[in-house]
């Protein structure tokens, strides 16, 4: 096997999803200035191009909105299932180990390995950032892309208001404003929905293969297994 | 669910790029197209009845003519401003004109800027009402 192809096997999911990203992004763009068109020829404005529409507000808010709630629903995901189980879910651990374990099991400290990363090995403060990185991380970046998408939506919204003839708001004029909520809570139920659905139809159910399932023969009592 | 990816952090910081170049151009173009739409609209306010007509939005011209006036000929009859630029907001393709005696809305097209709405009172909560707009 050629180095290239070793590397596009063990790199299958994140090249997959990077490539499934990048087509569904265009399929969004290109979808998304017709409905934009179409919206301002109905007001009697003048449509745009694909490349000011990609790098308008109204595509920066539609992407913002939905990349905001897919790391808040892995943020919560990561935390929440640290102390939260589910019996019988591949999702859950087993119903005995709720909260963040001891060193033993987390393989920290003394009981770290020769193949644990060194921050895990070291102690003191990296060891309790590393513990909690994952999390962190997509906290850090739920926030940054909520963030952005406030401010994308401000700007989308304002242009609205304009295209409207009517007063553009504040920044803190938008944060109060249905339209922010709105975007905001159609996306987190959803998420909610996924993760809550997933975590229980995976006691009963089963997909030969996945990791997110149980093995095809386990019991749905089985708490914590994939195969 | 379970299985994050090892790449992780290069996909993540590609996602952070990406949003951050976002955030940019919305908060980038818009400042850059202030200056021609001050221009516009102080073009407008100081011209005649066919410089102004020259400046609108084909709708808004259309709209304009629909009762059988030539657009020199509506326009003059209606209250468009002539005072100065007191200040300009511009968001997307959409902007906002105050003038010591009027508002001013402008679009911007393949052409550039145009005025789209002029003859504007405010009517209440933030909205306008135009005598010079597209129907």
């Amino acid at each position: 096997m050629t180095a290239v192809r070793s590397f596009l096997k063990g790199n299958g999911l994140s090249l997959g999803f990077g490539a499934l990203f990048l087509a569904t992004l265009v399929g969004q763009a290109l979808a998304g200035v017709a409905e934009f068109n179409d919206q301002r020829v109905s007001e009697g404005l003048a449509g745009v191009s694909l490349a000011r529409y990609v790098t308008s507000s109204s595509f920066a808010v539609d992407v913002m909105e939905n990349w905001q709630s897919e790391y808040l629903q892995f943020f919560l995901y990561v935390y929440a299932t640290v102390w939260l189980v589910q019996r019988g879910s591949p999702e859950s651990k087993e119903l005995h180990r709720v909260g963040t374990e001891t060193d033993q099991e987390q393989r920290v400290h003394e009981h770290s390995g020769e193949d644990s990363p060194t921050w895990a090995r070291t102690g003191g403060l990296r060891t309790a950032v590393f513990s909690r990185s994952l999390g962190l991380l997509m906290g850090g970046i739920f926030l940054l892309t909520w963030a952005g998408m406030s401010v994308a939506g401000w700007s989308a919204f304002n242009a609205e208001q304009l295209a409207g003839h009517e007063d553009p708001v504040s920044w803190l004029g938008y944060l109060a404003h249905p339209d922010f909520w709105s975007r905001t809570f159609q996306n987190w139920q959803s998420e909610m929905l996924a993760v809550g659905s997933m975590a229980i139809f995976a006691v009963y159910l089963r997909q030969r293969g996945s990791p997110e399932s149980k093995p095809v023969g386990a019991a749905h009592a089985d708490t914590g297994q994939t195969g | 669910m379970a299985s994050a990816g090892s790449g992780f952090s290069g996909r993540a910081a590609l996602l952070l790029t990406l949003a951050a170049g976002l955030v940019a151009t919305v908060a980038g173009c818009s400042s850059a197209d202030e200056p021609e739409v001050r221009d516009i609209a102080s073009s407008f306010a100081s011209s005649g009845p066919q410089g102004r007509c020259d400046l609108l939005a084909p709708a808004t011209l259309t709209s304009l003519v629909q009762g059988g006036e030539s657009c020199p000929e509506a326009v003059q009859h209606l209250p468009v401003g002539s005072g100065e630029v007191v200040s300009v907001e511009v968001w997307g393709v959409d902007a906002q004109v105050h003038l010591t005696d009027d508002t001013l809305f402008l679009t911007r097209d393949d052409t550039g800027w145009r005025v789209s709405a002029a003859a504007c009172a405010p009517a209440g909560k933030g909205s306008y009402l135009c005598q010079v707009e597209a129907s």
